[in-house]
């Protein structure tokens, strides 16, 4: 609706028309695009989680930071194999985990829809009723 | 994209941590990644400060053992710090028993580093024919291999202790090793 200085009535007419603004709303393809890219993600990401906490456990195995007194063994080769390996594993399924949900942020705000602007020209027309003893006065408005 | 940074950081924080001396050698002079088996200490240090192995011990052979400190029946035991260089046939140790003892056996043990070659232990009697052979120890050396040996003797008898390679020479790159052999009497 057009401003009015205060103290000043609201007139409705052609002259002074009402303007609403409506936010676009999305369509259901797109939110649920958006919404499956993000589920690609977290999946994504929580494998990279999953595979995370495999390299720590298998990390922790064989982390020795003081002498341990034991000597190098196979298995102790192995879990540093397997450290490494799902380290790998979880550095490559976050980095696709985190593009994905990029993508999807940079989809939803790329196909945020517009706002939808709708200008209401009321035409007004005044009425005369006459009654007995006087009249009743008002107004009809159209849009 | 600061979520990303943690979580990079977060994978890379799960690779091992291993210090060096963290681990002693394994069999075959096996390491973690980076790091080489120390002759000198037997433990994974880093490639530019590890040290080669040295063996000083006199040679010694059936023919010419060493001979161990005069044993009684029951006897402490008697420990002797020795190695066995590079190509090396064994290690010979000569004991006598004593003549008085109502019943007598030897109880021997030797612990050595996993990173060289593997030991054997075993009893000759004075010319040099095995009579005995070793076994697995009921205790194991924490970080070391070991082998024990258990036998009757005779009173007044000479008797060699050998300790001779094994095999599992890292396929002939680490053809000696270091020992701690440990002799005792005690009724069989």
């Amino acid at each position: 609706m057009a401003d009015s200085p205060v103290g000043t009535p609201i007139v409705v007419g052609e002259d002074h028309p009402i303007i609403v603004t409506t936010p676009g709303e999305r369509s259901t393809d797109n939110i649920e695009f958006v919404v499956g890219l993000t589920g690609v993600g977290l999946v994504l990401t929580g494998l990279g989680v999953f595979y995370n906490f495999d390299s720590r456990s298998a990390s922790n195995a064989v982390n020795a930071v003081m002498p341990t007194g034991q000597p190098w063994t196979t298995g102790d080769q192995i879990d540093y194999d397997d450290a490494h390996r799902y380290a790998h594993d979880a550095a490559i399924f976050y980095s696709l985990g985190g593009a994905v949900l990029i993508g999807a942020l940079v989809t939803w705000i790329a196909t945020a829809p517009d706002d939808h602007t709708v200008v209401i020209r009321p035409h007004a027309a005044p009425t005369i009723a006459p009654t007995p003893g006087g009249a009743v006065l008002g107004g009809s408005w159209r849009f | 994209m600061r979520g990303l940074f943690a979580l990079a950081f977060v994978a890379a924080a799960c690779t091992p941590d291993i210090e060096p001396d963290g681990y002693l050698c394994g069999q075959n002079e096996s390491c973690p990644d980076g790091l080489v088996c120390s002759g000198s200490n037997f433990a994974c240090e880093d490639p530019a400060t590890v040290t080669s192995f040295t063996c000083n011990a006199a040679t010694t052979s059936a023919a010419a053992p060493m001979k161990l400190p005069a044993l009684q029946c029951p006897s402490p035991p008697v420990t002797e710090m020795t190695c066995l260089s590079a190509g090396g046939s064994g290690a010979w140790f000569q004991l006598t028993t004593p003549a008085a003892c109502s019943s007598v056996g030897i109880a021997a043990s030797i612990q050595f580093p996993f990173a060289f070659e593997s030991l054997d232990l075993v009893l000759e009697d004075s010319t040099g024919a095995p009579i005995g052979s070793d076994g697995d120890c009921a205790l194991p050396a924490p970080g070391l291999d070991s082998r024990c040996l258990a036998q009757t003797l005779a009173n007044a008898t000479t008797y060699l202790v050998a300790v001779v390679p094994a095999g599992n020479d890292c396929d002939g790159d680490c053809t000696y090793n270091q020992l701690s052999l440990s002799v005792q009497l005690a009724a069989p």
